[in-house]
């Protein structure tokens, strides 16, 4: 299994893994970091990086997601892309991150990669046009 | 000399929805970001363009280059946003004949060497002093995170 980290602005990435777990149970090898208004960036970015760190020295394999694209936990990010290998979405939604979670028990980082970008897409629902559509 | 519409502080430089939002009040054709680090840096250049906001060009140059770069005559309808991490940036600026009236500070984060101000911007004492200077010099610094913000008077923060 590998690893995930989440990494938001405000308590976003807290909320998501403690909603999250709610619906799928408790996690394990999942961090969250949140950047607040005016915190210190360099102490996050350390704090990913002693994450980074820490999976790469067990051999895992680590997928980080980010909340907002080119938000500043966004940036952070990318700023280590070059240093630490690791696979980074942006655009962390509440059911995406729910089927990373049931997923990764039984695939493999790459293959839950494979179809991520659909699942991310299809999460947002015109639930309107779906009931008129399904003729409710 | 170029048109400079705004010269903002904010040590996140382009980030998401807040400088987009400034764009839309002052709308500019090109950001211009002050930095001798990140102009040595080329992911973060590459990150900090792409993080543009759509028909404005971001260009990032060391201190000396971007004193050039302001001097020089304006092209047509070009309108630039200075952005930097630090006062000093911008003091040096005015002490290379470049004229500047008014700063609006957005974030200074915390760390080790700074005190707080309020929740978005704190100052260690050089940067503090930096930014007294400039008041001194009757150059305007208002606090104001986005443009919908009331904007507060640095004399009002700095007691």
């Amino acid at each position: 299994m590998f690893d995930i980290i989440v990494i938001s602005h405000g308590s976003f990435s807290c909320s998501l893994l403690e909603t999250a777990e709610l619906i799928a149970g408790k996690q394990s090898n999942v961090k969250t970091l949140g950047v607040d208004l005016g915190c210190n960036l360099d102490e996050v970015k350390n704090e990913l990086i002693a994450y980074l760190t820490e999976s790469k020295n067990n051999n895992r394999d680590v997928l980080v997601l980010s909340d907002l694209f080119f938000g500043s936990p966004f940036t952070l990010v990318c700023s280590l892309m070059e240093d630490f290998e690791f696979k980074h979405y942006s655009g962390i939604n509440l059911p995406t991150f729910l089927e990373i979670l049931t997923q990764r028990h039984c695939l493999s980082l790459d293959e839950i990669l494979e179809n991520l970008l659909i699942i991310a897409q299809s999460s947002i629902i015109d639930v309107n046009s779906y009931f008129c559509e399904e003729g409710v | 000399m170029k048109n400079i519409s705004l010269v903002r502080i904010d040590d996140r430089l382009i980030h998401g929805q807040v400088i987009t939002a400034w764009v839309k009040v002052f709308p500019v054709t090109k950001i211009l970001i002050i930095d001798n680090e990140l102009a040595g840096n080329r992911l973060m250049s590459r990150i900090y363009r792409a993080a543009a906001p759509i028909g404005i060009e971001v260009l990032i140059k060391n201190e000396e280059d971007s004193i050039n770069f302001i001097k020089e005559p304006p092209l047509k309808n070009e309108e630039i946003m200075i952005l930097v991490k630090t006062p000093q940036v911008i003091e040096r600026l005015t002490q290379n004949e470049i004229p500047i009236s008014k700063i609006v500070l957005g974030g200074m984060g915390a760390r080790d060497d700074r005190k707080r101000f309020n929740r978005n911007i704190s100052v260690n004492q050089e940067e503090e002093d930096c930014l007294k200077r400039m008041l001194n010099n009757n150059i305007s610094i208002v606090y104001q995170l986005v443009p919908l913000e009331t904007p507060m008077d640095l004399n009002n923060i700095i007691k």
